[in-house]
Formats: C-alpha cells, sequence, structure tokens
C-alpha cells in the first residue's frame, strides 16, 4: 500500500470488515449451522474410522481426487489458451465463439451427461467424465484468466518484435503473468469437478463413483446417515485444504489495458479457432437434434409442449438468485480489498458453501429450521437465496479477476486527490468491476438455472423449474416426454447463448 | 340485470365466508407434500374444498428416498400434514422413524384386502400400486428371429447375452425393486444367478433414465440392448405419447417376475392440519382422485371402482402373482443384500 497511510489502511479495513458482516451471517446461519447441526448429530467415531478402512470407499475417494484433477487439467490446458486468444485477438465472429465456449457452464448436468453419454456410446466411462467436466469447467477457466492476459499486452508485443512465436508468448509471459488467475480458475475448477453429482453418476455407473454420490447413495438410499456425515466431512476438509493452500491472489505485476494492442489473427487460424470452439457446438447440437428427431422423423412436437409460465417461473428465480449473489460478492469485494489475515479469512469462509456435501445441507436445512418462528422450509425466498450464497464464491472470484486489473497506484492516486476510503472504493473498484458484474451475474442466474442439490430437497410449491421439469420429463417412457424435455434444455441454452451473447458486446 | 345480482350475492357470500373463516384461526390449507414426479389433473382438488373446505397445497421436494430421509430428522414436526408416496421397500424405514400418525379411513372398501393387511397400526393408507417388470423391443425380437424371454431365469441364457440394461439397486428405486425381485423367484441363489448375468454381458447403469431412454432398443433413444427393466406400465405411455403416433406400443412387459411396489399415503405427525390431512387421505383414495392416477402417473389406482384407461386394459400389464417380500423383511436385510449385490457387480 504504498501512497496511503497507516490511519487509511485502518479506515479502509473498517469498511471491510462492517461490509463481511453480511456475507459471514447468511453464510454461517444458512450453511455452516444446519451442516454442523447434521454432523453433531449423526457423527459416530466408529463410523467414522470404518468408513476409511472399507476399500469401495477408499477406492470411491482415489476416483474423486483422480477424475478432479485430470478433468481441471484438461480444463486449464483448453481454458488458457482460449483466454489468451480472446483477450489478445480480434477475428470475425469472436463474439459468438466466445459465448459458445461459456455456455456449457450453465447446462443441466443430466443434460451435459446424456450428450456425453450420445457420444461416447457409454465407453470409457472415466475420460468421458474428465471430458464432461472440462466441457463444464473451460467457460470459468477463460472468464477467470482472460482478464489478466488483457491487462499484459505489453510484454506481448515486446516479445513479437523480438520474433517469438505463439507457444513462446503463451508460455513465457502470458502464462507466468496471470499464474495467479490461472490458480484461482483451477481452484475453483477443482472444487467443481470434485464435489460433481449428476455427471458422475450418469455417465460413471457403478463402478467410476465419486465422493458425492456415495454420501447420497449412503444418505438417502441406505439411510446411513453416520457414514454419510463421516464422508462429507472428509470432503469438506480437503476442499478447505485445497482452498487454504490456493487462495484466490491478485497478480504480482499489473499493467494498464492497452486496446491498441489487439491484433488481427490470421485467416488459417481463423479457421483453427472456429474448428476449435465448433467443438463446444457438439454436445449442445446433440440436445438440439433430440428436441427434433423422433423415430428418425422430424418433429416440432416436443417444441408444442413448453409450458412458458414454467420458463418464466425459471427466469424470475434466476434473477433474483442472481442480484442476491451479487450483492453477496459485491460486499465481499469491498471486505477483501485489503491483503491480510482477516482478508483471507473472510475468503475462506465465503467459499465454504461450494464446498459443503448438498444432500448433508439439504437435510441439515430441514432439520435445523423447523419449528416457530424459524420454520423457513418451503418459505418461497429460501430456494433462490441458497442459489445465491452457492453462486457466490464464483460470482466473487469473477469479480475479483477483473478487480486485479486495479493497481494500488489508482488507489493511492484517488486518494491523493482527497476521495475517501469509501468513496475510492465506489468508483475506483466499483467501477473496474462493472462490466464483469454483468457477466458474473448471468453466471450466477444460470447457477440458479441449472440443478443444484441441496435446494432439489428443500419443499418447494408444485410449480416446476426448468431443471426439474427436464429431469422429470426425461425420467418418463415415451416419445413426447423424451422430445418436450430435450426442447425445454433446447430452449435453455438458446436463453443463456443470448446473455452469454449480450455480455460480449459490453466486452468488445 | 338477474345475472348481476346474484353474481354480486355469490361474490358477498364467499366474502362474508372469507371473513368468518378469518375470524376463527383454524387452519384453512392442507399441505400435501410429494415426490418430483407427482402430477395430478388441473382443478383435481376443487371438489375436496367444496367438501371440506380446505384448500390442498401440494408440495414437492426430492424422490421418496430424499422425503423419506428428510422426514426422518423432522419427525413430529413435518413438512406438511400428508406425505404421499413411500412404497413397500421404505415403509419399515418410514415406520421406525416415527414420521406418521395412525389413520384409519372409513372408505376402504372399494381397497384390496391383501394390499390394507401390508400396514402395521393403520399408520399408512396405500394410494397406488405399479410393477417393475421386464420390457422387450418388439421390433427387435422380430427382426433378429428370436423369441423374447418369458421370466427372469432365462436372462441367463446365451441367446440373450448383451442384450439386458437393467438400473442398479443402489442408486435406483426401479433397481432396488429388480434385485428384490431377483431375491424372491431365486431365493439363496440370487447371487449365483446375478454372476451368471453378468457372465451374460448385461449392462447395469446408475437409473431408469439412461437405462430406458438411452440403452434400450425399444425407446425414442434407440439405444443397443432390446431388454430393459422398467415398469409394467411403460407400453401405454409408448402409444399415448408417440410421435409420431402409433396404434400399439414397440414394446412389451414380460409378465413373469415382477416385483409390486405399493405406494403409500399417510397423516405426518405433529401435522399442523389434522382434520384436514385425514380428509385429505380420504380423499386420495375416493374413486374421484384414483381415476385422475393412471394417465398422471402410469401407476394403477388401488380403488377396484375405477374404471382404467383403455389403453391400460389394452396394453398395460398387472401380473396375478407378482413377487412380493414383505417389508419388514426388506429392512432387516436392505443393507446386507446391497451390499452383497455391490460385491457382485461393483
Amino acid at each position: 500500500m504504498v501512497g496511503i497511510s497507516g490511519l487509511t489502511v485502518r479506515r479502509f479495513q473498517r469498511i471491510g470488515l462492517i461490509a463481511a458482516v453480511p456475507v459471514l451471517l447468511t453464510v454461517v446461519v444458512l450453511i455452516l449451522w444446519p451442516a454442523t447441526n447434521i454432523v453433531i448429530r449423526y457423527f459416530r467415531w466408529d463410523h467414522f474410522t470404518s468408513a476409511f478402512s472399507d476399500e469401495r470407499i477408499q477406492r470411491v475417494l482415489w476416483i474423486s481426487v483422480t477424475q478432479a484433477t485430470l478433468s481441471t487439467a484438461l480444463a486449464v490446458l483448453i481454458g488458457v489458451p482460449l483466454a489468451s486468444l480472446f483477450a489478445k485477438h480480434q477475428f470475425p465472429g469472436k463474439r459468438f465463439a466466445s459465448a459458445l465456449v461459456t455456455v456449457p457452464f450453465v447446462l443441466p448436468s443430466v443434460v451435459v451427461a446424456i450428450a456425453a453419454l450420445s457420444l461416447s456410446g457409454g465407453k470409457r466411462p472415466l475420460l468421458t467424465i474428465v471430458v464432461a467436466h472440462a466441457f463444464f469447467n473451460v467457460a470459468v477457466v477463460v472468464r477467470i484468466v482472460r482478464p489478466s492476459i488483457a491487462s499484459n499486452t505489453t510484454f506481448d508485443n515486446a516479445a513479437t518484435t523480438l520474433g517469438a512465436g505463439a507457444l513462446k508468448r503463451l508460455m513465457q509471459i502470458d502464462v507466468p503473468l496471470a499464474r495467479h488467475s490461472i490458480q484461482n480458475a483451477a481452484v475453483v475448477t477443482f472444487i467443481f469437478c470434485f464435489t460433481s453429482y449428476g455427471v458422475v453418476r450418469i455417465i460413471g455407473g457403478l463402478s467410476t463413483t465419486t465422493t458425492e454420490v456415495e454420501i447420497y447413495t449412503r444418505a438417502i438410499q441406505l439411510g446411513d446417515m453416520s457414514t454419510a456425515v463421516a464422508l462429507a466431512l472428509v470432503q469438506t476438509f480437503f476442499l478447505a485444504v485445497v482452498t487454504l493452500v490456493f487462495r484466490p491472489a491478485a497478480e504480482a505485476f499489473r499493467f494498464k489495458p492497452s486496446t491498441t494492442a489487439i491484433r488481427q489473427l490470421r485467416p488459417l487460424s481463423v479457421v483453427g479457432v472456429w474448428v476449435a470452439c465448433g467443438l463446444f457446438l457438439v454436445p449442445s447440437a446433440v440436445i438440439v437434434l433430440k428436441s427434433l428427431r423422433s423415430r428418425g422423423n422430424w418433429t416440432t412436437a416436443g417444441w408444442e409442449q413448453i409450458d412458458l409460465g414454467i420458463v418464466l417461473r425459471s427466469l424470475t428465480f434466476a434473477a433474483t438468485a442472481s442480484i442476491l449473489s451479487l450483492l453477496l460478492a459485491g460486499l465481499l469485494m469491498v471486505a477483501t480489498t485489503h491483503s491480510g489475515a482477516t482478508s483471507r479469512l473472510i475468503s475462506a469462509i465465503a467459499s465454504i458453501p461450494i464446498a459443503v456435501s448438498a444432500i448433508v445441507l439439504g437435510v441439515g436445512i430441514v432439520a435445523t429450521f423447523n419449528s416457530g418462528w424459524l420454520d423457513i422450509r418451503g418459505a418461497m425466498w429460501l430456494v433462490p437465496t441458497m442459489h445465491a450464497i452457492v453462486a457466490t464464491p464464483i460470482t466473487f472470484r469473477i469479480l475479483r479477476a477483473s478487480l486485479d486489473t486495479i493497481t494500488s497506484d489508482h488507489r493511492a492516486a484517488a486518494a491523493t486527490l482527497g476521495a475517501s476510503p469509501l468513496r475510492t472504493i465506489m468508483t475506483v473498484d466499483l467501477g473496474a468491476v462493472r462490466r464483469s458484474a454483468l457477466y458474473a451475474g448471468i453466471v450466477s442466474g444460470c447457477v440458479s438455472l441449472g440443478e443444484f442439490g441441496a435446494t432439489s430437497v428443500l419443499a418447494r410449491d408444485s410449480s416446476r423449474t426448468i431443471p426439474i421439469e427436464i429431469s422429470r420429463l426425461l425420467g418418463k417412457p415415451g416419445d413426447l416426454n423424451q422430445l418436450h424435455g430435450y426442447a425445454l434444455a433446447t430452449l435453455l441454452l438458446l436463453i443463456i447463448s443470448t446473455a452469454m451473447f449480450s455480455t460480449g458486446r459490453s466486452d468488445a | 340485470m338477474k345475472r348481476t345480482i346474484t353474481t354480486f350475492l355469490i361474490c358477498s357470500g364467499f366474502f362474508l365466508f372469507s371473513c368468518s373463516s378469518q375470524e376463527t384461526s383454524a387452519p384453512t390449507k392442507v399441505r400435501l407434500l410429494a415426490y418430483d414426479s407427482f402430477v395430478v389433473s388441473e382443478g383435481i382438488f376443487d371438489d375436496f374444498t367444496a367438501q371440506t373446505g380446505y384448500e390442498v397445497e401440494v408440495v414437492t421436494g426430492g424422490d421418496a428416498g430424499e422425503l423419506l430421509a428428510k422426514a426422518s430428522v423432522t419427525a413430529g414436526n413435518p413438512e406438511a400434514d400428508v406425505m404421499w408416496g413411500i412404497d413397500n421397500t421404505l415403509l419399515t424405514r418410514a415406520i421406525d422413524a416415527d414420521i406418521f400418525a395412525s389413520y384409519k379411513s372409513d372408505q376402504l372398501d372399494a381397497i384390496d384386502q391383501e394390499l390394507l393387511n401390508l400396514i402395521p397400526d393403520a399408520k399408512v393408507t396405500p394410494v397406488d400400486t405399479g410393477d417393475v417388470c421386464l420390457n422387450i423391443d418388439r421390433v427387435w425380437f422380430d427382426e433378429n428371429a428370436v423369441n423374447p424371454p418369458t421370466r427372469l431365469a432365462d436372462l441367463v441364457k446365451p441367446e440373450y447375452s448383451g442384450l439386458t440394461v437393467i438400473p442398479s439397486a443402489v442408486t435406483s428405486s426401479t433397481g432396488l425393486a429388480f434385485l428384490l425381485a431377483s431375491i424372491a423367484e431365486f431365493g439363496d441363489g440370487w447371487q449365483d444367478w446375478w454372476r451368471q448375468l453378468l457372465a451374460n454381458e448385461a449392462l447395469i447403469v446408475d437409473g431408469w433414465t439412461r437405462a430406458y431412454t438411452v440403452e434400450f432398443s425399444g425407446s425414442s433413444g434407440a439405444g443397443n440392448y432390446p431388454i430393459v427393466v422398467s415398469y409394467g406400465t411403460s407400453p401405454p405411455a409408448e402409444v399415448l405419447f408417440a410421435d409420431p403416433p402409433v396404434d400399439t406400443p414397440r414394446t412389451a412387459v414380460v409378465a413373469d417376475g415382477c416385483f409390486r411396489q405399493v405406494e403409500f399415503a399417510g397423516v405426518l405427525r405433529g401435522a399442523n392440519n389434522e382434520d384436514g390431512a385425514q380428509a385429505l387421505i380420504d380423499y386420495l383414495i375416493s374413486a374421484k382422485f384414483q381415476a385422475d392416477i393412471p394417465l398422471n402417473m402410469f401407476v394403477y389406482p388401488v380403488n377396484n371402482d375405477v374404471v382404467l384407461p383403455k389403453v391400460f386394459t389394452d396394453f398395460a400389464v398387472k401380473p396375478e402373482r407378482p413377487l412380493v417380500i414383505s417389508h419388514s423383511e426388506i429392512d432387516t436385510n436392505r443393507e446386507t443384500w446391497l451390499g452383497q449385490w455391490l460385491a457382485l457387480v461393483g
């Protein structure tokens, strides 16, 4: 904090602490308390120890780590070059290509799983899971890494002048300079893949299960809550360690974004990029096709069944969740503007929601808030609020990535010009994240549109949302039900693509 | 003019009625908790509201297993007044968790005594039945000139090698029912039969959706397996929801070797509106409500006065003598059986 006096730092910290209160309160009350409640109620030491001598559980843990590591590696391997490409180059159809890559992230997992199965033919489950997970998460990597690369064009131009090739520039300039963003993206991706439920369950079958699937099987199918809780504890502990070791960090070097440095891509490379991005279309194409083909004939019957009420309801839910999540993430940003132990602790606590087992949390909420004024089961606001809390760590990291483009000089300058810490945060920090906020808002809305385990067991009025309706329809025999289900999935795809496409405009 | 006055009188009558019901703080709603796939026709509860004055609020939240897990942790302080959908594989667990309050409806005459005998202490009331049966793709068997299997034992024969797809017993209730069918059929020899079944290249997948809609050759998914574990009522859905329309389903049921699932509804212990809950149980087994069940949820009504839709009598199968294991025996052995089964297939 060069240029800002100790007094100002303390004032920043005070504002940070005040901002942290509502976020921490929400996480503690709605996540930690119910989860702890279930753990206290069902934790048995002998179940805990016997669970880890069980050969099947050892294998499940091993598979969880392996598939999450491989999935993350693949997503980073594809995502970082794409991020660099989008950040530094201009080419025809760039906005569309960029939307194409980000759409998969928000598709319901049952749909992605079935599309992946149709492509792989059910062979090689582990590989199919890894590819499906990478397909999901490239979006996360691109979005988190892209802003840091965009601000690093100065070195890049120098390297080009000195004759460095594209690969050399990527490996020796982009990767080292964006390494913190890459790490942030990898951590989020790893956690998503580790706790993945729908994709693993449908593709993996019996042989390739992961911890979250096993927790579900124990808790629900076998009624063995104690083993489920033991596994959930290990999962949360492991993910907490991962998040603490690789905590969100800011880049060491920052450069002014330089829009003039964006260069045109050669025609041959454009074709290459299009082929690469086109691959992301394949699973989506499977879904579109399944909504229009039945028994070798073309039909629109599935589309004619769509109930717009369900679509509107889902969008309302998503919008509510997204506003709430932006609010929470915004507060979190203010709370962690300053590096320091407090700020790290706050951001660690706020990351807890994605590391808690969804099914344990769902049952925990029902078990905790069930009497008197605490009886919030079935409350209208509960589902979108839970969606918002779960989306917040992602929203936060997306916002944070763009915040990294601000240097402390910006803040120092604002302070020198007489701006109060609050004013500084409002103009400098929030100003910088405005564009990302739109995207982050859409992503959190989409997290709400996609399925989420903990809320799927919360009672709600029978008015359905799109993901619940899709899995209900795909769970029934008859051509029309299948067509209808895939038509809804396609509609979801279209809604999300349009939203992503329109945020692409503000990026350009 | 006359109509306007009548309308006015009716409206003010409603207004007064709603005022008076607000004065007494008695509950005006009954909450019915059901699994996600619960579907009824629009307005089906209007008669109930007219008869009792209670409005029905349907809430859903998960599948039957999830509903039970939640109800168990909040026994005595439930999310709703009535729960729909606990089946005979879960009944003992539900009764042990003490989530239901006893209620014996006085309108059980139209229900088979055999079903009523299943229930200890009048804790629940049967509401529908369904049978987990093998389904086959008739077209595949015609084209390949192979005779379709007629019983479970056939599945391990060489001519059916690599033809069967089965949902997992640990992640799917359909799969669990099929495992129970095999235990009822082969007794102590069930593990040996499963070994042969796996050696005969049967495919085990996570759940019904993948088994039937992706891997089965008879569904629109057009997979590679012409034999699938599904329901005795699946073929009617293949006619009603066919696209393009068909007169007869491409699929058929193997009537031998089916496991019967009976679903129950019960008054939840500690219900806010116990009177309303009991009245709702009566309504759920009435001929009016029961007649709404088959084409919405593709299960059989328990009320014998209901005339079944033609598509059911034509294409669905309700076996005369399904395979049965008592719910207490299921509960005692479930974990052991599932453990043994997992060791075989996992």
